[in-house]
């Protein structure tokens, strides 16, 4: 267990997860917690991609549709959605994911720049593709999904 | 050299004191040099000297040296106060200021003030020499208060104070060249009769005083139910009456005390009570030798009764206490939810029981908290006096400030917020509202102007008001500057009324000043005011009569933290109406609606009563609108903002509770009409109505 936590310089730790078919990843010091579905308050007038506000015990954390933010086709809720609850810059921000899959670790030399992305509306958020065993990982630049709200 | 660290707080906190009593006191100089205040200046720079020459900070020691013997001149009647003084005694006050800052960031000060001093003491020898009969503190006249009253005399004003009156000295000077002595003598009488002060003493008495038998100035011993101030106003009304000066009378037995606190003169007495009101700032000091003529020698020996307790400690305790007062609801909803599932079973009925008792016991905590949070206003109203002062010089104005219920309490959170909107007000009414002298004498009006600031508690909220007898504000020439500044058409703004006319002035980009002056009049003000006060869940309303005044009224909440709140429902979800702004709640049927224009509309009570639907606001025009052809009656709550009312239509009525206010994330952006959000007791969120916000967008759509 104490070597599994352990990240060395060459890897970057992340936190993979679905969206729209695809397979996106979150830098894990990003991350705050993971919780499944629960109500959210809607918010109008909020900007479209944000949901509302959950209570998360205590605190009131908005909620953002990622797949709204990102310009992705939207679809239904499932049993396997889950709210990633990120922290950027002292406050608390929850994404919409489709399902969390797994915490991969990333050799920094298998992460390329997002180039071949160039055009899409997503590939401004994304900071770098990777490979995990032939499969297409899109890292997300956290603070940019975040930040320009 | 001994190590003086731990001192250095100790001393910092008397400094800060002593500066206050100074900046307090150079203010009463200015006004009228009594020989309390002199004296107390005096000690209280005496004080100051010795504790940072104690403490080696020899600038400072200088520097409150050259004070000292200002004071002292000016105390023994060497020289007079000059404007030229105060001012320079002002700039050695703000370099004080500075030094004691730095010492308190850094522990020493490199503040020069050899230039000061050198200028303080020019100004020592260039101050007007008092001459005995030039200076009223050099008066051959005994003041009043060693006069010796007959036993008659005495004897009536004990009964007066027995019941309820208030007994002063009025010292009345006339101008040199009065002619008829005793006929303004005797209206002074007269006024004072018929603004309900009644005379029991004279000195000289009356037959003296109708034979002209006083040189300038004459003392009267006065019982009265009425503020002194209003009676020392109305004698100052009366022509060749130069001066008049007022001082609470006491019984002689308990003169004998040694009164070290400082005999309020003019100005009301609240903002120079603190030395024994505040407990917190009599702490046993180190220095209390050199202190030992100083202000609070009314100090007892013991050690007082208070801890200080840091801010962040009470704001994470007031937050611990929201948590709890969520989960009271939550567990007297379980509770309530446990009695609908298992009737009356010993184990719900005990855990009814407790849930009542830890609701009474979160009620009486929260209860405490908030109050251990409080801070006196006065700790925002300090720093006017001086304002207004130099404000008044800048301007080429005269005017008196007078403040009351300066010891109002309220949170302190509030207390920050409300600072800026009000220098920003106060200045706005020496710079636009009080006219120049001259435009004063010529309109009738006496030379000085006069602003009066005051708080006060009201039900559950605080009210503030500033009041100025300047030349008052005229609706009509508001609505032609709204016009030409292209913020109404013009049709909108010849609908206003006079009163919401008045209210243009809270408008973006609005200002009437002809030019754009240093202080006020950038067209930024009024309008960050106003939303400085919703910002706290306050209201801030104006009402002017041309040329008799102008009066601001602002509303705030007693705390920020937690509030009473209507629930209602709107298109499914749950919001939170701030009680304090809820007048009414209505069920109407919709045949009953009107249109003016195609804006909804009901007639309450003779009134025609906007509506707002709050799901049309909040979720589309689409959605919501109101018409006559529903079949459903619709619950309308009935909100005030001012003298301004609306009905928000919402989908039901739910209750009254009390609600933790929390700020929604800056990621949601501006919510037009949500000012935050709160957790109820199932746990889930509802979002805070900012009612002022809606009555801006009727504003908009009406315009």
């Amino acid at each position: 267990m104490s070597t599994a936590t352990m990240t060395s310089a060459a890897e970057r730790q992340v936190v993979a997860f679905r969206l729209a078919n695809e397979t996106y990843a979150i830098d894990i010091s990003y991350i705050h917690e993971i919780i499944r579905m629960k109500e959210i308050t809607f918010v109008p007038r909020a900007p479209h991609y944000m949901r509302g506000v959950i209570n998360l015990r205590g605190r009131i954390v908005p909620v953002m549709d990622l797949s709204a933010r990102l310009g992705l086709p939207t679809h239904e809720e499932t049993s396997q959605s889950r709210i990633i609850v990120v922290e950027v810059g002292g406050e608390s921000i929850g994404m919409i994911v489709d399902a969390v899959s797994e915490v991969l670790r990333l050799p920094e030399d298998q992460i390329e720049p997002p180039t071949q992305m160039a055009g899409t509306e997503s590939a401004d958020y994304i900071s770098g593709l990777g490979k995990v065993n032939d499969q297409l990982v899109l890292l997300l630049d956290v603070e940019k999904v975040v930040g320009n709200v | 050299m001994m190590d003086t660290s731990e001192y250095v707080s100790l001393f910092l906190e008397e400094a800060a004191e002593q500066i206050h009593v100074l900046e307090r006191d150079i203010l009463l100089l200015e006004q009228s040099p009594s020989p309390e205040v002199l004296n107390e200046i005096f000690r209280a720079a005496h004080t100051l000297k010795g504790s940072s020459r104690a403490m080696g900070f020899t600038a400072m020691g200088e520097l409150t040296h050259a004070m000292e013997d200002a004071f002292d001149a000016l105390r023994k009647g060497e020289i007079r106060v000059s404007t030229e003084l105060v001012n320079r005694l002002f700039e050695a006050l703000d370099t004080l200021k500075a030094m004691r800052d730095q010492i308190a960031e850094g522990g020493s000060t490199d503040i020069a003030c050899d230039e000061l001093v050198r200028n303080l003491r020019n100004a020592l020898s260039e101050a007007p020499t008092g001459e005995a009969a030039a200076s009223p503190t050099a008066d051959s006249q005994p003041a009043p208060s060693a006069r010796d009253l007959q036993e008659h005399q005495l004897e009536a004003a004990l009964t007066a104070i027995d019941n309820g009156l208030r007994v002063y000295w009025f010292t009345v000077r006339l101008a040199e060249e009065t002619l008829m002595k005793s006929v303004r003598a005797l209206m002074v009488l007269q006024s004072l009769d018929a603004n309900g002060g009644a005379v029991l003493a004279a000195f000289p008495d009356e037959e003296a005083l109708d034979n002209e038998q006083f040189d300038l100035s004459f003392d009267l011993l006065v019982a009265t139910d009425k503020p002194e101030e209003q009676l020392r106003q109305a004698l100052l009304q009366i022509s060749e009456v130069r001066e008049v000066q007022v001082q609470p009378w006491q019984h002689s037995a308990e003169q004998r005390t040694p009164s070290v606190e400082p005999v309020p003169v003019h100005t009301t007495p609240p903002i120079l009570e603190q030395g024994e009101e505040r407990p917190t700032q009599t702490a046993v000091s180190p220095m209390a030798e050199t202190n030992k003529a100083g202000v609070r020698a009314s100090a007892s020996p013991t050690v007082s009764q208070t801890v200080r307790v840091d801010v962040a400690r009470l704001d994470t305790l007031l937050n611990l206490v929201g948590e709890l007062v969520i989960d009271r609801t939550r567990v007297a909803q379980l509770g309530r939810e446990f009695e609908a599932r298992f009737q009356r079973d010993e184990l719900v009925d005990s855990l009814q029981e407790t849930a009542a008792h830890i609701g009474r016991i979160t009620d009486e905590l929260q209860e405490h908290i908030m109050k251990a949070r409080m801070l006196p206003i006065e700790h925002v109203f300090n720093r006017f006096p001086r304002m207004v002062r130099d404000l008044a010089q800048k301007f080429g104005k005269e005017v008196r400030l007078v403040m009351e219920g300066q010891e109002t309490e309220l949170d302190r959170s509030v207390i920050e917020i409300i600072s800026d909107p009000l220098i920003h007000m106060l200045r706005n009414s020496v710079d636009h509202g009080i006219e120049t002298p001259q435009e004063r004498e010529a309109a009738g009006k006496p030379r000085q102007g006069t602003i009066r600031l005051s708080a006060r508690h009201e039900e559950n909220y605080i009210l503030i008001e500033i009041e100025d007898d300047g030349k008052g504000m005229d609706p009509a020439r508001l609505r032609e500057a709204a016009v030409r500044k292209g913020l109404l058409p013009r049709d909108a703004a010849e609908r206003l009324s006079d009163r919401e006319a008045l209210n243009l002035i809270f408008l973006p980009g609005f200002s009437t000043a002809k030019e754009v002056t240093e202080v006020s009049g950038r067209g930024v003000g009024m309008d960050i005011v106003r939303s400085n006060i919703q910002r706290v869940g306050g209201i801030v309303d104006v009402d002017s009569t041309p040329g008799k005044g102008t009066r601001f009224a602002i509303r705030l909440p007693l705390t920020l933290a937690i509030i009473r709140a209507l629930l209602v429902r709107v298109a499914g979800q749950v919001y939170a109406i701030p009680l304090s702004s809820v007048l009414e709640t209505l069920k109407i049927h919709p045949q009953t609606l009107q249109f003016v224009g195609k804006r909804p509309a009901i007639l309450l009570r003779g009134r025609t009563l906007p509506l707002v639907s709050l799901q049309a606001h909040f979720y589309g025009s689409e959605t919501g609108l109101l018409t006559t052809a529903q079949e459903e009656p619709m619950f309308v709550v009935v909100v005030g903002l001012g003298e301004r009312q609306v009905g928000l239509v919402v989908s039901h009525l739910i209750g009254e509770q009390e609600i933790v206010i929390k700020s929604l994330s800056r990621h949601l952006g501006e919510i037009s009409g949500v000012s935050g959000a709160t957790i109820l007791g199932d746990g889930r969120v509802a979002l805070i109505l900012e009612v002022a916000d809606l009555f801006q967008n009727i504003s908009a759509c009406a315009a």
